[in-house]
């Protein structure tokens, strides 16, 4: 065959090939319309009063019946959640045989990057603008929570910012105001338990955050650090900022947890709900949490109404939250991207998650100028961005964390000195932000 | 069909044209391509006459004959002038000796025969006239010598020894002084066979497409070598940004594989540090973690297993937590019940059992207070059936958990109640009569503790924190000794603990490693990941962490010890009669409701005809109610501190229109003097025949509502009833009635035991509707009630 003509030939196989990529590329990021049927839903476990959750879900079943939405509840630990939820997908990925696949994930907002990057979710495209989700729908940080390398994965869906409720009663009684910082709020532990063992009365828990081994842990010391001068994971390549500070607040932490301290021994086994009960029970006299927490203690039927009080956390606080991606091995994404945007955009489902859930709305909407306590407590919140810490985005922040967990877990046990604590972080946080 | 040279050529005359018949032109390709059966070698020859090289045709999935076959047919086309000819000038000299090739040149002229003659047309065709051609000199090496010159016939003419000068190389050749050049064709070609290894004759037909099309894109490059640096010099800067932008990126690893691990509440923090070790250790060239793990323990008691029996059901997450990829229970009991459960079909969850890595012995743990007192001063000499005596007379209390609460519970329990009864407990023997009672008094003298995640109310703690004369000992891991031995977490000042291995079987926990797979979270890069997790905790330096944690190697071998003061000793204790993981595992559905049951809290409420046929003596000169006065005593002997007993009599009418009479009232049995048990031992004697007649079911009913108004279901609720069996009294409840109470709806259950004095009264038509609503009676006389009554306390706290 000449020369020219296996040329021409050549060319035309190459052209044809990477025509057939693009083509091929254009066609999986692009769903037809009739990519519809039922699907699973991979769901935070549900806090609110009355399951909003998972009325919402049974609405959308009756409108759509075939399309009918599994709600499955996922654990109540974050950290486990994130376990199932990845390991489900990375199996549905790397499957040859039709296995579990949840079409839509509620991720926590700190695992954008790695679901986003293991390529475990897709990104929105006109399927999701078709339905309605568009940015200036929703308040800006929770939108860019759902970012990553300039590409937007998974739309808002809760808002979580953390509040400090306190015992209005025995603050009232005493003729204390709630506190306005973490210093102040240690004194009036002090002085009201001195109060009380001069009255003949048993000392109050002083202060209960989330102090079990998980990502709680994470989130609660990052704030304490940060309220006592110090910072973790606030520069990757420098994750320890003012070591002498952050070797303070560990001294701190361990002090308040011994004998007499401000912080009861038994927070060390405390995550949302068992902090809670303790709050309930009347064991504490401040307690760190998120908004849902608040419906659940004033209800009617509750132990503590009529009780509580609740303000912004006067310390420096990590914002959390939830949003919703459509999987990468969903068959059904047309109903997934639907029914993420029936939850996020739908006005009664953010209603019903602000009222019974506590769950601050992501749609900028639904604020309107309410002044009752609950809600000036969760605007000041949102509205005190100076005073917000960032956990490090990385894709591989299961591991960060479970740094950060391990070292401060060892030391408010008093298995490890606050300077050895401190050492380690800054030796194992560098690599483990990096993936290794 | 004749082909020839057709093109005309200037200058040229008819003789410089061949005309090959046919059959002749077949014969020169066939002796051409033999020749010249290489690309190098054909391109060499096609120099020579005068063919460009892009006007070649390509040596692709060609053999010699058909590449040459297209050259022939270029040929025919006029590619240049005289091709024939000037080809078989070059051939016939440089194959001198190939007699196709002479004859042919010798008919068409291109060479003097030796004859001088021209040779004969083998079909008799008369040799055309030509002159012979002449040598020309060498050809021109760039190929430019396409163009037939002005005065030759066409192409390059041949001057000497044209093998020798045109092509120095296939003179080399024909001299066999150098090797022919190497084109292998394809891998069938039978002229390649010999050449090169096999390795490269299988790569070559892949390569050989990219080295003929870089060989060609060499010439151009040659052509353009301007062209050719500034592609080159472009590559190479977007090559170095790309590398460099790689370099810089702060996430090029991958996500790790991620593996959920189920470990006992025990186990977790271990499996944390040297699941964090593993995943150090397992990096790829990269440096980036290969797998995150994920370490869980059961959020609910017997979670795991009770989950994996139920195939994981996904609706039920939130509770049960993610799906384990790889579990590490306390002991194979649990296993096997997963194995029984998928045996039956209940789930279809695969389990994998790897060697295990750890183990454990099941000890006694005693405070240093007691250790060392007389019977408790040797770790090797002390029985559990002796503590269990100990513990039945009150001397001290056993401290477990129970077998809901975890494995290690469930074992605890089943070495508690082997030691109790005397004998290796099976299904069967555990639904045996009198066991009952047997494992109630057991309970009663042992406390199960459900404080999991609160090291402060552990075992441990509450053993260690025990002093006279009140004395707790533990069933608990020797590792948990270990371990509360070298970090204490009491909260309040605690004693070390004291392993005590007990001579009647000290059972193993053994660690199995487990990988659950299945079709819904099976995967092959998972799998992978705990087999090598697996491998890693087989290793010394691993081995060595696990043993700094107080576990033994797998199978209960010695432990290396580096402290003195550990608590536990480092040999293998002697472990006798002690069922298997199997035999515990077949019993343990059974023993977890004798445990059940035996927990259950007795209310019992004694009641005592004495109407006046309860005065009539038998033929042993025994009344029935004499018998029955006797019989209570060892009856009482049924009940301990934390149950509640009541002594009643009745008649009809003893107390105004009430025909009972609370002798004793229900409550707490206690122990000693002072107590219930001895109120009613002394109420006895004062029961006295009454005149009158007898009420019954009114007294039953009575007795019912009185067990219920304080009863629930966590109480075994029963009223032992001693009479006749008559019922006399005027306008009292009916029998359909009492049992329409024994029997309401949403009531707590109370049994009803009539030992009914005289044959056959059980059979009396008045008692039937009452028994068919669930109340006993058995027929007793003064000389069998005792053994009656030791079935009723079968009854309260037997196997339901």
């Amino acid at each position: 065959m000449p020369a020219a003509r296996m040329t021409r030939l050549v060319s035309v196989l190459v052209l044809a090939c990477l025509l057939c990529t693009f083509g091929v590329a254009a066609c999986t990021s692009s769903h037809r319309d009739d990519d519809t049927g039922p699907i699973n839903f991979a769901g935070i476990a549900d806090f609110t009063d009355g399951d909003q959750v998972g009325k919402a879900v049974a609405q959308w079943n009756k409108v759509h019946p075939d399309q009918r939405v599994t709600y499955i509840e996922q654990s109540e630990s974050s950290d486990e959640q994130r376990s199932q939820l990845v390991a489900t997908a990375q199996g549905a990925l790397d499957a040859q045989e039709p296995t579990e696949c949840y079409d839509v994930h509620s991720l926590d907002v700190m695992w954008t990057a790695e679901f986003a990057k293991g390529n475990l979710v897709v990104p929105l495209g006109n399927e999701a603008r078709r339905d309605g989700i568009e940015e200036k729908l929703f308040v800006p940080a929770a939108w860019d929570s759902g970012r990553y390398k300039k590409k937007q994965w998974a739309v808002p869906f809760l808002i979580n910012v953390p509040l400090l409720f306190y015992r209005k009663d025995i603050l009232d009684a005493e003729k204390l105001p709630p506190p306005t910082s973490l210093k102040d709020m240690i004194a009036k532990i002090t002085l009201v338990n001195q109060r009380r063992a001069a009255g003949g009365q048993n000392p109050i828990g002083g202060f209960g955050g989330q102090f079990a081994r998980y990502e709680g842990l994470t989130v609660n010391a990052l704030e304490i650090v940060r309220a006592l001068g110090g910072d973790i994971t606030a520069d990757p390549h420098q994750p320890i900022s003012d070591e002498s500070h952050v070797q303070e607040a560990f001294r701190q932490l361990v002090s308040a947890l011994a004998e007499g301290g401000w912080i009861p021994r038994e927070a060390l086994t405390y995550q949302e709900q068992s902090s809670r009960e303790a709050f309930v029970n009347g064991q504490l006299l401040f307690m760190r949490n998120w908004p849902y927490a608040y419906k659940l203690l004033t209800a009617a039927n509750s132990p503590m109404a009529g009780k509580v009080g609740v303000v912004a956390l006067p310390w420096p606080e990590v914002f959390g939250g939830h949003n919703l991606a459509v999987s990468s091995c969903s068959k059904h994404q047309s109903t997934a991207w639907s029914f993420i945007s029936y939850l996020t955009t739908d006005p009664g489902v953010q209603s019903a998650m602000l009222r019974d859930g506590g769950y601050p709305p992501v749609l900028k909407a639904a604020y309107n100028p309410r002044r009752d306590e609950f809600t000036k407590a969760i605007s000041q919140a949102l509205t005190g961005k100076q005073n917000a810490v960032s956990r490090p985005v990385t894709p591989y922040y299961a591991a960060v964390s479970d740094v950060i967990q391990d070292e401060v877990s060892h030391v408010l046990r008093d298995h490890l000195a606050p300077a050895d604590a401190v050492e380690h972080l800054n030796t194992r946080l560098p690599p483990a932000l990096h993936g290794k | 069909m004749r082909s020839g040279e057709s093109a005309a050529r200037p200058g040229g005359g008819e003789r410089s044209r061949i005309q090959l018949s046919a059959e002749e032109r077949l014969d020169f390709l066939r002796e051409v391509a033999r020749a010249y059966r290489t690309e190098a070698a054909a391109n060499i020859v096609l120099e020579a006459v005068g063919i460009p090289v892009e006007r070649r045709p390509a040596w692709q999935n060609v053999n010699p004959e058909q590449w040459w076959g297209e050259v022939f047919q270029d040929f025919d086309a006029g590619i240049v002038a005289s091709p024939y000819r000037t080809l078989m000038g070059v051939v016939v000299r440089t194959h001198p000796g190939n007699e196709t090739l002479h004859r042919l040149a010798v008919r068409h002229g291109v060479i003097k025969s030796e004859g001088g003659d021209e040779a004969p047309d083998p079909a008799g065709r008369p040799a055309p006239a030509t002159d012979p051609i002449t040598p020309a000199g060498p050809a021109d090496a760039t190929g430019a010598a396409t163009a037939a010159r002005p005065d030759e016939p066409g192409g390059p003419e041949l001057d000497g020894d044209p093998a020798a000068v045109t092509f120095p190389r296939l003179a080399a050749e024909a001299a066999g002084e150098a090797e022919p050049p190497r084109f292998p064709g394809r891998p069938s070609d039978p002229a390649d066979e010999d050449d090169g290894s096999p390795l490269r004759r299988w790569l070559w037909p892949w390569i050989a497409p990219l080295w003929r099309q870089a060989k060609k894109l060499r010439r151009k490059v040659q052509k353009r070598p301007k062209v050719a640096i500034a592609v080159v010099v472009l590559l190479a800067i977007s090559m170095g940004f790309f590398f460099y932008y790689e370099e810089q990126s702060d996430d090029r690893c991958g996500i790790p594989t991620e593996l959920v691990l189920s470990a006992s509440a025990d186990t977790a923090d271990l499996m944390r540090e040297v699941a964090e070790d593993f995943v150090k250790s397992d990096r790829d060239h990269h440096g980036c973690r290969r797998e995150h793990i994920q370490v869980v323990s059961p959020s609910v008691a017997g979670g795991t297993t009770k989950a994996l029996e139920d195939g994981w059901p996904s609706e039920d997450l939130r509770s049960v937590g993610p799906y384990p990829h790889v579990w590490i229970p306390s002991s194979s009991v649990d296993v096997n019940r997963v194995k029984a459960a998928i045996g039956k079909g209940n789930t279809d969850i695969p389990l994998t059992t790897l060697p295990s890595v750890m183990s454990s012995y099941l000890v006694l743990a005693a405070p240093s207070g007691l250790a060392g007192q007389p019977g408790w001063d040797d770790p090797s000499a002390v029985s559990l059936a002796a503590v269990v005596k100990q513990a039945e007379n009150g001397a001290l209390r056993i401290v477990r958990e129970g077998p809901e609460t975890s494995t290690e519970g469930l074992v605890s329990t089943m070495a508690l109640y082997q030691a109790a009864v005397g004998a290796p407990l099976t299904r069967s023997g555990l639904s045996g009569g009198g066991i009952g009672a047997t494992l109630h008094r057991l309970e009663q003298a042992t406390i199960t503790s459900d404080g999991i995640g609160d090291p402060e109310r552990g075992l441990g703690c509450q053993a260690a924190t025990s002093t006279a004369p009140d004395f707790k000992v533990a069933l608990m891991s020797e590792q948990a000794v270990f371990a509360h031995n070298k970090t204490p977490s009491c909260g309040v000042p605690s004693d070390q603990l004291t392993a005590f291995y007990p001579t009647d079987g000290v059972p193993l926990l053994d660690y199995p490693f487990v990988m659950v797979g299945g079709r819904r979270w099976g995967n092959p890069k998972r799998e992978a990941v705990a087999r090598r997790l697996h491998d890693f905790l087989e290793l010394p330096e691993t081995q060595s962490s696990i043993a700094a944690a107080g576990f033994r190697p797998a199978g209960g071998a010695p432990i290396d010890l580096s402290a003195s003061d550990t608590g536990i000793q480092s040999e293998v204790p002697q472990a006798k009669d002690q069922p298997g993981p199997a035999e515990t595992t077949d019993a343990a559905d059974e023993l977890e409701k004798a445990w059940r049951s035996a927990r259950r809290q007795a209310r019992v409420l004694f009641t005592i005809d004495v109407s006046g046929s309860m005065a009539v003596s038998g033929l042993d000169g025994v009344t029935p109610l004499d018998a029955a006065r006797q019989a209570i005593g060892p009856a009482l002997g049924l009940v301990r501190g934390d149950d509640q007993i009541g002594l009643w009599e009745f008649a009809t009418r003893l107390d105004g229109d009430r025909d009972y009479v609370e002798k004793v009232g229900l409550g707490t049995a206690d122990t000693g003097s002072g107590s219930r048990l001895d109120d009613i031992r002394q109420a006895l004697p004062t029961l006295h025949r009454e005149n009158g007649d007898t009420g019954l079911f009114d007294t039953i009913g009575a007795g019912v509502a009185a067990l219920r108004a304080q009863g629930g279901a966590t109480t075994a609720d029963a009223m032992v009833v001693f009479t006749d069996a008559i019922n006399d009294k005027p306008g009292g409840t009916s029998p359909d009635r009492l049992a329409g109470q024994l029997n309401l709806p949403g009531a707590p259950p109370v049994r009803v035991f009539l030992l009914a004095f005289g044959e056959a009264n059980c059979s009396r038509p008045d008692l039937q509707p009452l028994l068919a609503g669930g109340a006993t009676c058995e027929n007793v006389s003064s000389t069998d009630v005792g053994k009656a009554v030791e079935r009723v306390g079968s009854g309260l706290w037997g196997i339901h």
